[in-house]
């Protein structure tokens, strides 16, 4: 048995449809791949259950359960029943996210206030309601999913940056209180991630169009967008026991992107 | 269940580990000969290092244990030639040799100083260089990982010199990643800053807390040292594909420790700011 296998573990992994670029079905299928047993999560059924069927074709458990993350009422439906389905709560990723682009003075506070909503109380709330389960059992792992913009700021993303800012600091404070219980909390941060062919929702054209521009680039793998996978295998870094001393991390994976600050 | 994931093994690397011979880097040492590399390690005390070797050997992966002062020149272009000889090439190199040391303001002396940063920051600089050279010469690419210290992010009125020193060891870990992703190479360069850790020799001198309070309640785990194989367990995967978009990065192993409120615990109470 490896440090970083996850037999008999269970997992919950939210935004686990991926329809964006894909994280939250890698974070679910690589946990999988790790022995865990999975529950994804998001608000819709089809692609949750796409994730759910490649999981179990893979001779891996997973069940699939609808929930908005940003409702106190059904984050708490959601912890009971993932907990009914497998018996447990091992770990948590809090991978329900999404960003939008525009300047922040064009910005409405409607699209502030939903950013926030997923973004920032989304991962408060499955955290808190998780946690209850992970004390009773004695404790747990839980990874959220930050940014590299909640670090370095973003120039036509200042909503998503503060939000994420606020993961990698909810993180922190997490960690400290939750130490006694043995709950470890940690985050990932992904830089730019390769666009999939079909764009993503709301991803402005230019936006598109550098990344995609440099995934075609004749560089090392390291200048390039980072793949959906290297979000996922940090994560599994984080829910297995070879991070079992870490709490209050926060993991940054964007290859050699920083670099070009220093152009 | 088995574990699927490939990404994570080392299975036929080659490593070189500086400071094999004992503490957190026969623990790295023997980690990666698990996940199947075979390791070179180096350090000054031949006697240290063969039995680490053996260790390795027994876990069903080559090794070579080679006598090095780590602040030497050529001994590092020795140690690279060796390596070489035997194993072809070289993919993963963890800089881990140093040492803490106290150092007195009131009897300050240069030449301490000086010995304290050669021994925990030039050491890292003339294995890092050396062993990109290979890893450029080779065209494959590599990993670099610089074991720092929560000394080089915490201040500590006792270790002036080794917290500077772990200091720049961070600084410069970022700047080779930089350098190197300047000139194209596919080469990671990545720091790990332990915290307290109960190697053997620390236990030995008595400097670990007990795991039970005085009223009788056990410490939880996060509240306690770091063990040398969560030290190691990050180094594995760091040199690992599964680390492959991570350069330039800091990982911190250290729980809470400083928050435990009992008394029988030696607290760091500052916390870390990054």
């Amino acid at each position: 048995m490896n440090q970083f296998e996850l037999s008999n573990k269970v997992a919950i992994v939210t935004g686990g449809g991926g329809t964006s670029h894909g994280i939250g079905a890698a974070v679910a299928i690589t946990l999988a791949k790790a022995g865990a047993r999975v529950v994804v999560v998001g608000r819709n059924r089809n692609s949750l259950d796409k994730v759910v069927k490649m999981i179990k074709g893979m001779g891996r458990d997973a069940v699939s359960i609808v929930a908005d993350v940003t409702d106190p009422s059904q984050v708490d439906r959601l912890i009971l029943q993932a907990s009914d389905v497998f018996g447990s709560i091992d770990i948590l990723v809090n991978n329900a996210g999404e960003i939008s682009f525009g300047n922040p003075e064009d910005l409405s506070y409607q699209e502030w206030c939903d950013c926030m909503s997923l973004n920032l109380n989304g991962t408060f709330l499955c955290s808190v309601a998780a946690s209850r389960e992970m004390i009773k059992q004695g404790g747990g792992k839980i990874v959220n999913i930050g940014s590299s913009s909640g670090i370095k700021g973003e120039e036509n993303a200042a909503h998503f940056a503060a939000s994420k800012a606020a993961v990698i600091n909810l993180t922190r404070s997490l960690a400290i209180s939750w130490s006694v219980h043995n709950i470890n909390v940690n985050c990932v941060s992904p830089g730019s991630i390769e666009v999939p062919e079909q764009g993503v929702p709301g991803m402005p054209e230019e936006e598109k169009n550098r990344r995609q521009q440099l995934q075609s680039a004749e560089v090392n793998s390291l200048a390039l967008p980072g793949k959906p996978q290297d979000i996922a295998n940090a994560v599994v870094f984080f829910a297995s026991s070879g991070s079992d001393i870490m709490t209050g991390e926060n993991l940054v994976v964007r290859g050699s992107e920083w670099a070009s600050a220093y152009a | 269940m088995t574990f699927e994931l490939e990404a994570f093994s080392l299975k036929d690397k080659i490593a070189i580990v500086t400071g094999g011979g004992s503490g957190i880097g026969e623990e790295i040492s023997k980690a990666y000969a698990r996940a199947g590399a075979h390791v070179v390690v180096a350090a000054r005390q031949q006697d240290r290092l063969d039995r680490v070797a053996e260790e390795i050997r027994g876990l069903g992966r080559d090794s070579l244990a080679v006598s090095t002062d780590v602040t030497e020149p050529d001994q590092i272009d020795r140690l690279m030639d060796k390596t070489i000889e035997k194993f072809g090439r070289l993919d993963i190199m963890v800089a881990n040799s140093g040492g803490a040391g106290g150092f007195d303001l009131d009897k300050a002396s240069l030449p301490e100083w000086q010995r304290q940063i050669k021994l925990n920051l030039d050491s890292a600089f003339l294995c890092d260089v050396a062993a990109g050279k290979v890893m450029i010469g080779q065209g494959t690419g590599g990993k670099i990982i610089n074991i720092s210290s929560t000394a080089g992010i915490n201040l500590n009125p006792a270790l002036p010199a080794y917290a500077a020193a772990k200091a720049g060891m961070i600084n410069f870990t970022k700047t080779l990643a930089l350098i190197y992703a300047r000139g194209n190479h596919p080469i990671n360069v990545n720091c790990v800053a332990p915290g307290f850790t109960s190697t053997p020799g620390i236990r030995k001198a008595g400097h670990v807390p007990p795991n039970i309070r005085k009223d009788g309640t056990r410490v939880p785990p996060l509240l306690m040292p770091n063990e040398p194989h969560h030290v190691a367990d990050a180094c594995v995967f760091l040199a690992s594909e599964a680390a492959s978009h991570v350069t330039g990065e800091l990982m911190v192993i250290r729980g809470m420790m400083h928050m435990e409120r009992s008394d029988d615990v030696t607290r760091d109470r500052a916390y870390l700011v990054k």
